[in-house]
This record gives structure tokens, sequence and C-alpha cells, in this order.
């Protein structure tokens, strides 16, 4: 069974803070999912955990070596076993489930060589309300405790 | 990043009911294939005796390593399957997944 030990919004900063000192050229990645709940969180200066954890991050990428450094943090590899949660590289075709215009929302920041871009909280609950199991809801209701929804 | 309309011209070939795993080993597994050293890594995943999917791979191989290798556009390529009997849908789901476990750079490869 994956592991499901990511819940402090510190964790997915540190995990990009870790990712861009690796990467060696430029390359971007967008950040959907919990994991980017979570990193609105921390941005935010919030620290409350996220209710019933998750297994992972969802990122996207259009870069051979940051989909390379993800490809060494997949389920069951040493990366899972030291964090408690692994990468879940998502395919481009994914963003289908978001709003047309979800850039015009998002946020962006740099880390190293990596720039992360992550659709706005609002964008990032659509596909797991329409999904609509109780961890997704249970998501929206932490997201709106704690104010990232306006 | 592909715009809007480019991921909207894939969306007829991979229906309506995507499965994003299948897309996202297809999508990865043809960008590795193009880097010697992931592909060797992929290949001695799928290859090793403990692989689950070992013998059915080996059994598709070629195909699956004919689509890996290709560049043409979806659209395009899922055309070039279905006049083969087959469709990228169907290949993308054989892609086997990467087992964490024994990914490491440092894996080795049993070549059948």
């Amino acid at each position: 069974m994956p592991r499901r030990e990511l819940k402090h919004p510190r964790q997915v900063e540190d995990w990009l803070i870790e990712f861009g000192g690796k990467l060696m050229q430029p390359g971007r990645m967008i950040l959907i999912g919990s994991g980017a709940l979570l990193w609105h969180a921390f941005q935010r200066g919030i620290t409350e955990p996220l209710p019933e954890s998750s297994m992972d991050v969802d990122p996207i990428t259009d870069s051979d070596e940051v989909a390379q450094l993800c490809y060494d943090a997949l389920i069951g590899s040493d990366f899972e076993v030291a964090h408690g949660w692994h990468v879940n590289l998502m395919p481009e075709s994914v963003l289908r489930e978001f709003s047309a215009d979800w850039s015009a929302r998002a946020a962006t920041k740099t880390y190293g060589c990596l720039e992360v871009t992550v659709p706005s909280p609002s964008d990032l609950l659509l596909p797991k309300l329409r999904r609509n199991e109780p961890r997704d809801r249970a998501h929206e209701a932490w997201a709106k405790s704690i104010k990232l929804l306006t | 990043m592909r715009d809007a309309a480019a991921i909207a011209a894939e969306s007829t070939v991979w229906g309506p009911y995507a499965s994003y795993d299948d897309v996202a080993r297809f999508e990865y597994g043809r960008r590795f294939w193009h880097l010697p050293e992931m592909r060797r890594r992929l290949l001695a995943n799928w290859l090793d005796d403990r692989h689950p999917h070992r013998d059915r791979f080996i059994e598709q191989r070629a195909l699956i390593e004919g689509v890996l290798a290709s560049n043409e556009a979806v659209p395009a390529l899922d055309e070039r399957l279905r006049g083969c009997g087959s469709s990228l849908r169907c290949v993308a789901r054989e892609i086997p997944v990467v087992f964490g476990q024994w990914f490491g750079p440092a894996g080795s490869l049993t070549d059948d």
C-alpha cells in the first residue's frame, strides 16, 4: 500500500526547494491536486495539516530533467520510503479538467532553476469536487476553513 | 506546454473516460525513450523477473517500443495503429508500470 503522510504545507515547499536545487537546466512544472493546495497554504503562512492526508503530489512538466527527477520519486521508490509520500507525474491532458482560463488565476514561484505554476485554490478544487469523494469534500472544507477560497 | 487546442485535439483519441495513468505512461514514456539512459532504466524495470507484467511486455515488446519511439502527433499515431487493428488507447494501456523499488540508476538489464 502506498504511504499517505503528506499533510503539512511545509512538506511541499521543502520538496520544491530541494527539487529546484537539483536541476541543472531551467525547467517548468505545473502543480495540481492536494499538493498544490498545501503549496498555497504554505505561501500564506498556514500550518494547519491537510485532513486525511495525501499519498502523493501531482506535477505536470514538459522538461526532460524535471520528469526524470519525478520518476526517481515514484511509488515504491527510496523517496517514498524517506518522505512517506511519492510523486505521481501527470499528463498535460489532465488540464482539460480545469477551466479554460485557469492560468489567468495561477500563481508562480521560482526555486532555483525550477519555475512552478500552481492553479488557484478554486481551480484546483473543481476536478476534486467533480469526483466528490469524502476526501475531496474534506479537502474543500479544509481550504474553506483556512480561507484559501475567495 | 502544449496549448488547449492541441490537448483538445487529442481528447477524441483518449475518449471521454481517459485513464490519466495510461496517458502519463505514454507521454512520459515517449519522452524518456529518446534519452538512452532512461530507456535503459525503463527496459531494465519492465524486464526484471520481479515485474508482474514482464511476460506480457515481452509478447508485445515490438509494438510498445514502436509507439514509444514514435514522433507522430497523437491523432496521427492513433490513426496508424487503428489501421493495424489496434489503437493508441490500447497500446498505452499495455505500457508497463514502473516499480520505484527497482528503478534506480544502477538497475541491471536482463535482455531477452
